[in-house]
């Protein structure tokens, strides 16, 4: 069985516990309780006929009142950067993750999820700044950790990424 | 984790100390195992851990704990460089005996040329967790707030601009005098909205 250890990043109240719940027990709850430490759960899934489990590391989020340590990052195959795509700081907290965690880790794996993607109405992400990213190569996925939408692609997507590096 | 002749009674004090707090001792073994200090049966979230990681096979501390992973990267860094001292670790969530959440911290101890390895439950982490709760949605809240302000700012200026374009055409004198003082409402908000609090950097409300 091949195990990889996924972490999941983004800034606080990004919805990170809520995607690990939906991806991995189909839940979702509307209240917010935020993260102390880091809780690991685990899902199998299947790519191109291998067993892959994935060790998901949610880790607390990044805000004014804590700052991740990099050392959870130790030893990832790939990470999840969550932003909240109601609120544009969230993508700028990601964009600085992703640089703390290619000094940990390298240039492992990662996907760009976009959550929230129920509440469109109150969309403010810049798409330029989207755009720019796709261009340099960032996978996007937008998801809704609420009805479930992308959070399977952005997993499996991830996975399929981790598992042909 | 067998026993060793380097058992003690301290470490058999100890192992019954550790029992009554709820902290599981290990020792760090020659190798990179680990022993539980003493025979007292460790608390059952440790024990349920294991027996969850995959019931019925051998099982590491890392397979039942994952978070200490990291940890004990470190603690390994720690126990080579340090004879006498601790290092703590980060608080992990695991899944209670009662299907709670039980939060837990790694302290790794050089003393005495041995290596030990305590898992503890966190004291006061209910509170901890409370503490940044209020904060962090406090922080959202005001978050919500100030872009609920940000927004306003728009029409702001149009119907700023709106105004002075009235002030250049042909006003009878009492169209004036109430252009006056819509000018005059209009400072009035200017000056509120400037001492309210502005969107970070980085920030931009729709449709800039």
């Amino acid at each position: 069985m091949i195990q990889k250890k996924i972490c999941m990043l983004g800034a606080t109240g990004v919805g990170k516990t809520s995607l690990v719940s939906r991806f991995v027990l189909s839940m979702f709850s509307d209240t917010y309780l935020t993260t102390i430490g880091v809780k690991v759960d685990k899902k199998t899934l299947s790519v191109d006929g291998a067993d892959i489990t994935l060790m998901l590391w949610d880790i607390y989020g990044e805000d004014e009142f804590q700052t991740v340590r990099t050392s959870y990052l130790r030893g990832a195959a790939g990470y999840i950067l969550v932003a909240d795509g109601t609120r544009q700081r969230t993508l700028d907290t990601a964009r600085e993750l992703q640089s703390k965690a290619m000094a940990v880790v390298g240039n492992v794996p990662f996907v760009l999820v976009l959550n929230k993607a129920d509440l469109a109405g109150e969309w403010r992400v810049d798409d330029r700044a989207l755009w720019k990213m796709a261009e340099d190569g960032w996978t996007l996925v937008k998801t809704s950790a609420k009805t479930g939408a992308g959070v399977e692609e952005a997993f499996l997507k991830l996975t399929t990424k981790v598992a042909a590096s | 984790m067998s026993e060793s002749p380097r058992v003690t009674m301290a470490d058999s004090l100890l192992a019954s100390l550790v029992a009554i707090l709820d902290i599981v001792a290990l020792e760090r073994l020659q190798g990179g195992s680990f022993r539980q200090l003493g025979t007292e049966y460790p608390p059952a979230w440790f024990t349920q851990a294991f027996h969850e990681a995959d019931p019925g096979a051998p099982v590491t501390l890392v397979q039942a704990f994952p978070a200490l992973d990291s940890f004990l990267s470190e603690a390994e860094v720690f126990w080579q460089g340090t004879a006498y001292g601790r290092l703590d670790g980060e608080a992990f969530v695991v899944a209670g005996p009662a299907g709670d959440n039980l939060a837990l911290m790694p302290i790794a101890v050089a003393m005495q040329g041995r290596h030990f390895l305590l898992i503890q439950r966190v004291a006061g982490f209910d509170e901890r967790q409370h503490v940044f709760q209020r904060a962090r949605e406090q922080a959202l809240s005001h978050e919500a707030v100030v872009r609920k302000i940000d927004a306003l700012r728009q029409p702001f200026a149009k119907l700023s601009a709106v105004v002075s374009e009235l002030a250049t055409s042909d006003l009878a004198e009492a169209q004036r005098a109430v252009l006056a003082r819509a000018s005059s409402e209009l400072d009035a908000l200017r000056r509120t909205l400037d001492e309210l609090p502005k969107l970070a950097r980085g920030a931009s409300p729709r449709g800039r």
